[in-house]
């Protein structure tokens, strides 16, 4: 507001010698006093926000922006509760390599080019001494310039597109599993009931065309015949077209690599049409909390993917059941795969400093690139490319609950395939 | 005004040319991309307020021509290896032709009509980005080899500022501006006057969007990253028409300092209350919509601080 008040002044007072001169003089001024002004003004706040380069009291500083307000919100949100839970631990313990750790988290309002300019911010003003990954396969892709350019490594947690590790980039690596073996599970058993015939759809952005390059990739490895693949536009709600085109096609089996609102619509309509397949299967939708509750029996014997789930009995990576009781205790809720991706990440990344007993980001990368460490998330050790091997699970929703069903060694129960008809659902 | 006061008013924009220019060696990589995008904004609203405050035809789809150059600049950087500089012409060119194609029909609606016929066209621009796979990669997006691109992109978008500052200007203080005016206050009266309405509104339609389509391929090499929701994103267009009139559309200063400060406060609240920044931005514009109405340009005219019937 200052800015406003400085424009405001200087027209009055060129508007005074403009009167004497017939000048039209006073708004350029103004203009200029504005923009002015305004750098003034950031100048300030820059200096008054900025960290100095040594940090008082012992301090770490670890910074990151992430989705807080926007269309990621929600899953990012999850990370957010991870984070936090994380350095109010470490703090408990002692600290990071015994230095107490200030969290900077910056929200990125779910949009690239804030993004870019917040870790420009982190990086080269805040002087971060450890970086953390921002959400999104698409925000993640954006970042990955910046940090590799900074030589800052990072641990993602919130993308899963392989493209991102294709680039011969060196600072960034991945703990989930990538969109690539989303279908996996899904595709084995529709083998295992003796399909032969597949139609592949999906949403078309990033992480669901990577979802379906894959499922075809199994398809074909395990000699199931894709006889139909479609992308549909981002917001696309009715399907029936597409269905039919899907059953004339003649497909035993449907992977929809999808997200909640399309699944939902895909299935319902299904329903309403009549049409059976021996397996319906969807990225993301699924294994949102509230998708068997809103679809009732319609989401019965629908295959579904998950990264992680709170299932320590089942999983049983080392220290999952306390995690999970912490996490639950001071947000009310259990972890989902988000939340369990983003601990997972960052107990590699204290598992990392502590091996390398500095913040030497040179040393830090190294590290991050070679050592194999157990976390809640499970076994992390990635390859050239910087990417983990981590291993998903295919659950099936069966009688309003999610039961793993593969791989075999964590099944829960055995998939209950082919589908019934939807006059026995 | 008269030829001196012009020459003034170029002298004075050559100064604060001089200082931008300098500036970026002295500022962190972050400010240096804030003053970026800060002119960016400044050439999206100034460009929104040549057919949308001049004009009077308010425009809700402008940031189609964004997305073009945008992409324009992306394919032919990442798959045809070409130097993003002159991508910046090739998107330019197809601005101004998607603009003569879009424009000849629609700018025959007026008021609201217009405006939905814009957000129409818009989005399907974007549809179109994201279906035709074979050329912009659909949803996948597109990932520019990465580089240091900060100084020159700055350099990029001061050139193309200043550009725009003196097009705008010019326009502003022109006969075509004139008529622009006429045809905004009463298009009837304006034609019988012997104003050819059709042809300057598209001209002035195409001129709108020719800038904007720079700004968009120069953002795209500065981000490195793009796909059809970040830069066919509707709320850039929200942007542009919210700069101008907090400003005070219709003028040349307006655009400018309105797209200043409003990125200046969306910074600030967003760096100061990370949490509450929406409120804060929404706040902002409640109280400006309520208090000023026609925007700071209005409001220091209406009080006398600024020369009545000077709008440019």
């Amino acid at each position: 507001m200052r800015s406003t008040r400085g424009s405001s002044s200087s027209g009055s007072d060129s508007n005074q010698r403009e009167t004497s001169t017939h000048g039209g003089l006073g708004m350029k001024t103004a203009a200029i006093l504005a923009f002015a002004g305004a750098l003034a003004a950031l100048f300030v706040l820059g200096v008054g926000t900025g960290w100095a380069g040594h940090r008082p009291n012992n301090e770490v500083l670890v910074g990151g922006a992430i989705s807080q307000t926007g269309q990621y919100a929600e899953p990012a949100g999850r990370q957010v509760y991870s984070i936090k839970l994380w350095v109010d631990e470490v703090n408990a313990r002692g600290g990071l390599l015994g230095h107490t750790i200030v969290l900077r988290l910056l929200d990125d309002k779910s949009d690239i080019q804030t993004s870019i300019k917040l870790y420009e911010k982190l990086i080269t003003e805040d002087k971060v001494d450890l970086l953390l990954a921002p959400y999104s396969s698409g925000i993640t892709e954006a970042v990955a310039n910046v940090n590799e350019r900074y030589k800052m490594p990072f641990l993602a947690y919130g993308a899963s597109s392989t493209p991102i590790w294709e680039k011969g980039r060196r600072y960034i690596f991945n703990i989930v599993a990538v969109a690539e073996d989303y279908q996996k599970g899904a595709v084995h058993l529709a083998r295992q009931i003796g399909v032969t015939k597949a139609a592949i759809i999906g949403q078309d952005s990033l992480f669901p065309r990577q979802a379906g390059k894959g499922a075809k990739d199994w398809c074909k490895k395990l000699g199931i015949d894709v006889v139909l693949e479609e992308n549909y536009p981002t917001k696309q709600t009715d399907f029936t077209a597409l269905l039919q085109k899907i059953k004339a096609a003649d497909a035993e089996a449907v992977f929809s690599n999808s997200y909640f609102a399309d699944s939902a619509a895909q299935l319902r309509q299904m329903r309403e049409l009549n049409l059976n397949f021996k397996l319906y299967s969807s990225t993301i939708g699924p294994s949102l909390p509230n998708f068997p509750e809103q679809l009732g029996a319609t989401a019965e014997y629908v295959l579904g993917f998950s990264q992680w789930e709170p299932l320590p009995k089942v999983l049983g990576h080392p220290g999952m059941q306390e995690y999970i009781e912490r996490y639950e205790k001071r947000f009310g809720e259990k972890p989902n795969y988000h939340a369990g991706g983003a601990y997972g990440a960052l107990q590699v990344t204290e598992a990392a400093l502590k091996k390398v007993g500095s913040f030497d980001n040179e040393k830090l990368r190294d590290a991050l690139a070679t050592m194999e460490v157990q976390t809640i998330y499970g076994r992390y050790k990635v390859d050239a490319r910087g990417m983990n091997s981590h291993e998903g699970l295919t659950f099936q929703v069966l009688r309003g609950q999610r039961r793993v069903v593969w791989p075999e060694k964590w099944a829960e129960t055995r998939a209950e395939l082919p589908t019934p008809e939807w006059s026995k659902r | 005004m008269t030829r001196v006061e012009h020459l003034r008013n170029l002298a004075l924009l050559g100064a604060c040319a001089v200082a931008l220019a300098i500036l970026p060696h002295a500022l962190t990589v972050y400010l240096r991309s804030f003053v970026l995008f800060t002119m960016m904004y400044v050439v999206l609203a100034l460009s929104w307020n040549i057919i949308s405050g001049f004009t009077g035809y308010t425009s809700f789809g402008h940031v189609a021509f964004y997305g073009i150059g945008a992409y324009a600049c992306a394919i032919l950087v990442a798959d045809y290896r070409w130097h993003w500089l002159p991508t910046l012409g090739v998107g330019a060119v197809l601005a101004a032709v998607v603009g003569v194609g879009i424009g000849y029909p629609v700018l025959r609606l007026k008021g609201p009509y217009f405006a939905i016929a814009m957000l129409g066209a818009a989005e399907g621009t974007r549809v179109v980005a994201t279906v035709w796979d074979g050329l912009t990669h659909g949803g996948l997006g597109i990932s520019l080899p990465s580089a240091e691109t900060s100084l020159e992109t700055y350099d990029a978008m001061l050139v193309l500022m200043l550009l725009t500052i003196v097009v705008a200007y010019g326009v502003g203080h022109s006969r075509f501006g004139v008529r622009l005016n006429a045809i905004r206050e009463d298009e009837v009266a304006a034609e019988a006057l012997g104003i050819n309405a059709t042809l300057y509104k598209l001209a002035a339609f195409v001129l709108s969007a020719v800038f904007p389509a720079v700004a968009g391929g120069i953002q795209a090499y500065k981000v490195l990253y793009i796909d059809p929701p970040s830069v066919f994103f509707v709320q850039i267009t929200i942007a542009m028409a919210l700069m101008s009139m907090l400003g005070g559309k219709g003028t040349v200063i307006g655009p400018i300092v309105g797209a200043m400060l409003l990125y200046t406060a969306q910074e600030l609240t967003w760096v100061n209350f990370p949490t509450a920044h929406l409120i804060a931005y929404g706040l902002f514009i409640v109280l400006v919509a309520r208090f000023m109405p026609r925007g700071l340009m209005g409001f220091a005219i209406d009080r006398g601080w600024v020369r009545k019937g000077m709008i440019h």
